[in-house]
């Protein structure tokens, strides 16, 4: 085949631009550690890359959900905690009243005692955190409890969160479980007040047995919550664990693997530079220096 | 005497075939470097002899032509692969910009609806909120701007597009008409008996660049005049006359049409190929598919958060309204997602509007539940939004992974034809150096003859003193 120098300024052009442009590609991954910056990088990742990053963006909305529902929570149980301490004291107080050895003048004062604890309870069946009542179902800017004999005006709809994609867990305890229904705690604190009052201690006996249950009904809703946030806390280990899970996914996809990268740049360099070194040589030869 | 005089004339002969090899050879070397120049050569035969008492004596050396070294497969062959090279080379350019606007990086599409939902995700917890009802809100319009502006941006595509090809056509049919003027050129110097190779050079190479343009095949008839012809057999030049080709603009779109003298041809994607018709594809194929799957998403999107949206009360009390506005096709025929990535916008005009729950309550967050349930759901061709745009990317994605395959192909076909051309019919300097030497070798001897002769003639001259 004749060579003509035409023909080898055009294969050495050719040549010398596909190697600089590989190397120009390999510097951009280099500078960049990203390997995946386009579909046609890799287009079979597409979905990957997009599912895993809408994946980590929607677990860390789930982890913000769950800090929220956990820091009501929380604030719920100690509300309630005090709310036991007030229902011990109750029993407490009836069954010293119970005890033959208490004064109509013991009674009245365990009477008034009686009616602060009521208000202190109802002060905990109206807790408040950010604004918005804890126990008032969907109403929570309305107070709940309220009037003489006290009423619960909030709703009795669970508040439900999204801890997870699909899962939901309920973050609130409505106020008509904890203080209304079955036993209405309010109700019974005013006729335990009445009794000690008249000191009728038949009905003093009859209220140990229902402030008893109206303390369960109280420490069985808590216990729920409880489990509630156990869960939450379940569900943020296994959303951390994903988290990782898809952050190294999509490094694998987008970031670039620097060592390899750094190899083949130097693959590349050393064949431009090569294509460089031959470029430099056409025409060198020439039957003109012979004559 | 006589004999001495014809002498001379052989030895000028010598002379003048040295001459003319020279010049030659000076004009090869010349163009050594000129695009689509081929090689000449000089075409050397005996003269006639003539009788001269009872023998016959050669009467030297005579220039019978000066030959042009044909390629002539090759020639087809460029043809051919320049077609091919100027269609995908004319793709990579709106592909890649396509891309950039289906982008997989953070500020996609696909992260705009993560944020959408998500700030519906932050309504759930605080339903009540004013904040983040505004952030629902400003998340949503954020999300209609994105489609709004991705479909304005794919307009853009296509409208310079539309410039390039009308920047294409005028100098298209220019050639065109240059390649119908060499055919005329080209017959009327064979015809006088001249060679016409420069001509001819010129021709092969107008040939070639129109076939990058608008993809051709030619014919050269047995009286040297080219016919080319579109890929689908429509007459671009036949003999001295060329059809021209003509640009409208219909509905925003150049449309292209052939003018065949009596009638119009308007020419489809099938007629064209080399860069209009990579550019021609990249416009009608791929954008379309790219808008048309853009609406789906857009339309789908709106009809479902809508949908869900009404299907709760905002924080007055009335039942949702709808949250996005997307205006339907006034072409009865058309696709009802039709240009719904263009008109997405935010119907919703206040925090208060937002439908967050079953009821009017402030802590009301059952319907803000349901919206975002529709992240994870199948809404569109049995895929999640997320998914479905996933999908519209990577399809792009491949598009471009194979027209810059096709495209390092086609140019490494290209240059390995031109390689070939050069091989068949290039300039080798020193190949050129080398006959160059031969004349200057002939010249020589020649001239060397002629004194010889002319030495002779003095002495048959200085008989008679």
């Amino acid at each position: 085949m004749r060579s003509t120098a035409m023909g080898q300024y055009r294969s050495v052009q050719h040549n010398l631009s596909k190697a600089s442009s590989r190397v120009d590609r390999l510097y951009l991954q280099a500078t960049t550690g990203e390997k995946f910056r386009v579909a046609s990088d890799n287009p079979s990742a597409v979905g990957t890359v997009l599912s895993s990053r809408s994946g980590i963006t929607m677990q860390e909305r789930h982890m913000e959900n769950i800090a929220t529902a956990q820091d009501r929570m929380d604030s719920a149980d100690s509300y309630l905690g005090s709310a036991e301490n007030v229902m011990q004291r109750l029993t407490e107080i009836t069954t010293a009243a119970l005890n033959g050895s208490a004064s109509q003048a013991d009674l009245t004062t365990y009477a008034n005692e009686v009616a602060t604890l009521k208000e202190q309870l109802l002060d905990v069946a109206n807790a408040q955190v950010d604004g918005k009542y804890l126990f008032a179902g969907f109403n929570d800017q309305i107070v709940p409890f309220s009037g003489d004999p006290v009423v619960y005006g909030g709703t009795t709809d669970s508040k439900w969160i999204e801890s997870g994609p699909g899962e939901t867990v309920q973050s609130n305890l409505t106020g008509d479980v904890l203080f209304i229904a079955p036993v209405d705690v309010f109700g019974e604190i005013d006729a335990l007040e009445a009794a000690l009052l008249t000191g009728d201690s038949a009905v003093l006996d009859e209220k140990l047995a229902t402030l008893e249950q109206a303390a369960e009904q109280i420490r069985s809703q808590r216990g729920i919550l409880g489990s509630n946030n156990a869960r939450l806390d379940d569900s943020l280990v296994l959303l951390e664990d994903a988290q990782l899970q898809l952050q190294s996914t999509l490094s694998r996809y987008e970031d670039a693997d620097l060592p390899q990268v750094v190899s083949e740049m130097a693959q590349a360099e050393q064949a431009l530079e090569a294509a460089l070194a031959v470029s430099s040589r056409i025409a060198s030869l020439s039957l003109l220096d012979y004559l | 005497m006589a004999g001495l005089i014809s002498a001379l004339y052989i030895g000028q002969t010598g002379l003048m075939v040295s001459q003319k090899g020279l010049e030659v050879t000076g004009n090869n070397v010349t163009n050594a470097g000129t695009e689509g120049y081929s090689r000449q050569t000089l075409e050397v035969s005996a003269a006639p002899s003539l009788e001269y008492n009872g023998t016959m004596v050669g009467l030297g050396a005579t220039v019978s032509g000066i030959g042009r070294q044909g390629a002539a497969f090759v020639s087809s062959q460029l043809v051919s692969k320049s077609a091919a090279y100027g269609e995908q080379d004319a793709m990579a350019e709106p592909l890649a910009e396509i891309e950039r606007i289906l982008s997989v990086t953070d500020t996609s599409l696909a992260g705009e609806i993560d944020a959408f939902f998500e700030a519906w995700q932050s309504l759930s917890t605080d339903p009540a909120s004013t904040v983040v009802r505004q952030q629902v809100l400003q998340a949503g319009d954020a999300l209609a701007d994105q489609f709004n502006q991705m479909e304005q941006e794919l307009g853009q595509v296509e409208e310079s597009i539309n410039i390039g090809i009308e920047g294409e056509i005028g100098g298209l049919n220019q050639q065109l008409e240059q390649l119908a003027d060499l055919n005329v050129r080209i017959l009327s110097t064979e015809a006088s008996g001249q060679t016409a190779n420069g001509l001819r050079d010129e021709r092969d190479l107008l040939v070639q660049q129109i076939s990058e343009t608008i993809g051709i095949q030619t014919y050269e008839s047995s009286n040297g005049m080219i016919s080319a012809q579109l890929t689908s057999g429509l007459t671009l030049v036949e003999g001295g006359s060329a059809n021209l080709l003509g640009a409208q603009r219909v509905d925003g779109a150049v449309l292209l049409s052939l003018d065949m003298g009596s009638a119009q041809a308007s020419l489809g994607l099938e007629d064209l190929g080399g860069r209009i018709g990579g550019l021609m594809s990249v416009r009608d194929g791929t954008i379309q598919t790219v808008r048309s799957q853009l609406d789906q998403l857009a339309y789908g999107l709106a009809t479902q958060v809508n949908t869900v949206h009404g299907g709760g009360l905002d924080a007055e009390g009335n039942s949702g309204s709808d949250f996005f506005t997307v205006v339907g096709p006034t072409d009865p025929a058309a696709e009802l997602w039709s240009g719904a990535a263009a008109s997405l916008s935010l119907a919703l005009t206040s925090g208060s509007q937002l439908a967050a729950g079953a009821s009017s309550a402030t802590g009301d967050n059952t319907n803000v539940l349901a919206l975002v349930a529709l992240q994870n759901e199948n809404l569109i061709d049995g895929s999640t939004l997320n998914e479905f745009y996933s999908r519209v990317a990577a399809q792009l994605g491949l598009a471009v992974e194979q027209n810059s395959y096709d495209l390092e192909t086609s140019e490494d076909a290209l240059v390995q034809a031109q390689s070939l051309r050069d091989a068949l019919a290039g300039v080798s300097v020193d190949e050129e150096v080398l006959l160059m030497t031969q004349y200057q070798s002939g010249y020589e001897a020649a001239a060397k003859y002629v004194s010889v002769v002319a030495e002779m003639l003095d002495i048959l001259m200085g008989i008679g003193d």
